[in-house]
């Protein structure tokens, strides 16, 4: 039987593929590669490749795709929601724009519950808080009243385990 | 007229700095403006002198038209130039850079006043035999007139506010019955958006081409044109690829548009670089829409084309020069194509991006221009319009400009935040991009939300699939199983 694979790319797409789905390419100048798919040629390049958390980017057509490969293994245990290593989504609360923070409402080694607010951020001219996706421990806080943040800093820190608990 | 020595630039992002860089070339020195928030930006670093003029927000800021002038004072600057947006229209403005003693690199503001309210326009440029939409010349608030006009135009109808701008207080109308309704909320829209809820009626044109002529005028009274400049490829009625010249221009229509154009600018007194936009429609008629009475975004085109720099000649003409070259000597060289890049996810709906951009490499090349105004480390705020650059290439031919035009963007690398760049590369490989025939129906017809969707998703799973090949290339040269776990 042939091997299976999940690709998800930027987090909007699922694919299921197996090994007769890898698209064979060259990399002649070791920049952009050479494919054929349905025989029109492909456009595309690495711009950056993680072999051990199977994670590459890729540019196609000057846009940017972000595929995350999943084996076999790893679709069991996300199936059996048995996944030790929680993925960072849940472990961190990340600013989903710049701003300003407004208020923190929690600190470390507060218990919060899935939809508690978190953090109170003002990007645009409006308020946004920030409410936790899931139950859990607060580990640190990593920002304070008043702080500018970028777009995808890391705000909050969960204890990792507390998911399986 | 004084000479110009140094010049203010009332602007920001990639306008400033390519104004500033023609104020270098030409010897002269260069005041910057910034707010709080472009600190870094490239135009404040490359300026001789830079002050900061307030806070983020434009109207704290690059809109505080009497601290600007007061500066340009300060610093012993001539002139003042505005680039585009921001204060560039604003007749009260320019009044007032010429009662302080100093030079608005710009038309009189007469000419912006008139060309700024469509219906005075409309009326400015009727003796000069320009051809218009058909409809109304005058503001209507009777809806027995909108509908007897409509009547005679023909169904559908456009109600336009005078006031007008980026589609606000515009409405198009399908049949009789939904004039009074739709006549009422164009009237309370133009009021909110403008303070002035004066509309009239115009035979709406269904997806016409958009084509506008550059012209520049000097204080001698000499107007020529420098051409035309395609600009039907646009979304929400903003433009997004521009090229000169035009693929569906016949030598007689040029020379007919061309002489409007300079027309136009002659019913105002214009000087300086001004733009005169026009529809033209299926059978290749031509109507008279409005004059930007300032430097436009696509403005690199026309200077690739034409060999001439629009920058220089509006400092020359403010200085007071004569223009030094005639209509007979101006000349179509060659092919170039403008893409606006703008930090927007064309896969939805072009909503804007912000953050910081991470990486920053521009394409280089003999027949590559790049005007931009951000450079790595730069923050995309949300305070201003999302346009991070323009990207412009040249070629003997279209073809090869559109070639040269893939290539540019290929090697255009822009990380964090999404840009228009792939949608450059879908419209250059387009077949109707490719042969010519398309016009302002191109976005909502090949690139709706959902051809942009399933484009997006099968590059998705292009990617995904180039990425497994490389996963299993790797597993394989590591000499480890493929799945470590199972062995």
């Amino acid at each position: 039987m042939k091997k299976k694979y999940k690709a998800i790319v930027n987090d909007q797409f699922d694919f299921h593929l197996t090994s007769d789905d890898a698209i064979p390419f060259e990399m002649p100048d070791s920049k952009r590669l050479h494919a054929t798919n349905e025989h029109q040629s492909v456009n595309a390049e690495f711009r950056s490749t993680d072999f051990h958390q199977r994670k590459y980017t890729v540019r196609i057509n000057a846009a940017l795709y972000e595929v995350e490969i999943k084996t076999e293994l790893d679709i069991l245990i996300d199936q059996l929601g048995l996944s030790a290593d929680v993925s960072s989504v849940f472990n961190e609360l990340k600013a989903p724009m710049p701003g300003l923070i407004v208020d923190v409402l929690t600190e470390a080694g507060a218990k919060v519950k899935a939809g508690d607010g978190l953090i109170v951020l003002e990007a645009m001219k409006m308020e946004n808080k920030l409410t936790a996706s899931h139950d859990g421990i607060v580990k640190s806080v990593h920002v304070k009243k008043s702080d500018a943040v970028e777009k995808g800093s890391v705000l909050i820190e969960f204890e990792k385990d507390e998911k399986n608990k | 007229m004084k000479k110009i020595n140094k010049i203010l630039v009332a602007n920001r992002g990639e306008i400033a700095l390519r104004v500033m860089k023609t104020i270098r070339k030409m010897g002269l020195r260069s005041v910057a403006v910034y707010s709080e928030a472009d600190k870094h930006s490239p135009h404040v670093l490359y300026a001789d002198q830079a002050v900061c003029i307030g806070p983020p927000p434009s109207s704290q800021s690059y809109l505080k038209g009497d601290e600007i002038i007061k500066i340009a004072k300060e610093l012993g600057a001539d002139a003042i130039h505005p680039g585009y947006g921001f204060l560039s229209e604003n007749a009260v403005f320019a009044k007032k850079v010429q009662e302080n003693g100093l030079i608005f690199i710009g038309p009189n503001p007469h000419a912006i006043e008139i060309m700024g309210d469509k219906l005075a326009s409309k009326a400015a440029v009727k003796e000069y035999g320009i051809p218009m939409v058909p409809g109304t010349d005058h503001a209507v608030t009777n809806v027995e007139e909108a509908i007897a006009t409509a009547n005679k135009t023909g169904f559908p109808i456009l109600i336009k506010a005078s006031a007008g701008g980026g589609g606000k207080g515009m409405r198009v109308v399908e049949k009789a019955e939904d004039v009074k309704e739709q006549m009422q909320r164009a009237i309370n829209e133009a009021t909110a958006a403008f303070g002035d809820g004066s509309v009239f009626i115009e035979k709406y044109v269904s997806s016409p081409r958009h084509i506008e002529m550059q012209v520049l005028a000097d204080k001698q009274g000499n107007t020529v044109y420098l051409f035309e400049r395609e600009c039907s490829i646009q979304r929400r009625n903003q433009k997004v690829v521009e090229e000169a010249p035009s693929t569906v221009l016949t030598e007689k229509l040029r020379k007919e548009m061309g002489e409007a154009a300079v027309n136009v600018a002659k019913a105002c007194n214009y000087i300086g670089a001004g733009t005169v936009e026009f529809l033209v429609d299926d059978s290749g008629n031509f109507y008279f829409l409005e004059m930007n009475t300032r430097l436009q975004v696509e403005h690199p085109v026309t200077e690739f084309i034409t060999g001439i720099d629009l920058v220089e000649q509006q400092i020359k003409v403010a200085e007071g020069e004569s223009l030094s070259f005639g209509q007979e000597d101006l000349k179509i060289n060659g092919h170039a194509i403008e893409l606006r890049v703008m930090a927007e996810d064309v896969w939805n709906n072009f909503n804007p991006d912000t953050g910081a951009i991470t990486r920053y490499e521009m394409p280089k090349g003999e027949n590559v221009r790049v005007d931009d105004g951000v450079n790595q480390g730069s923050e995309v705020s949300i305070y201003y319009d999302s346009l991070l650059a323009k990207l412009i290439t040249f070629g003997q031919n279209r073809p090869e400009a559109i070639q040269n035009m893939i290539n540019a963007i290929d090697n255009y690398i822009i990380e964090g935040v999404k840009t228009t760049l792939p949608f450059g590369h879908f419209v250059c490989t387009h077949p109707h991009f490719l042969s010519g025939d398309f016009n302002t129906g191109f976005i909502p017809k090949y690139f709706s939300e959902e051809i942009a969707h399933s484009l997006h998703e099968k590059n998705a799973k292009t990617a995904a699939r180039l990425a497994l090949y490389q996963y299993l290339q790797e597993a394989k040269k590591l000499r480890l199983p493929v799945n470590p776990q199972t062995d």
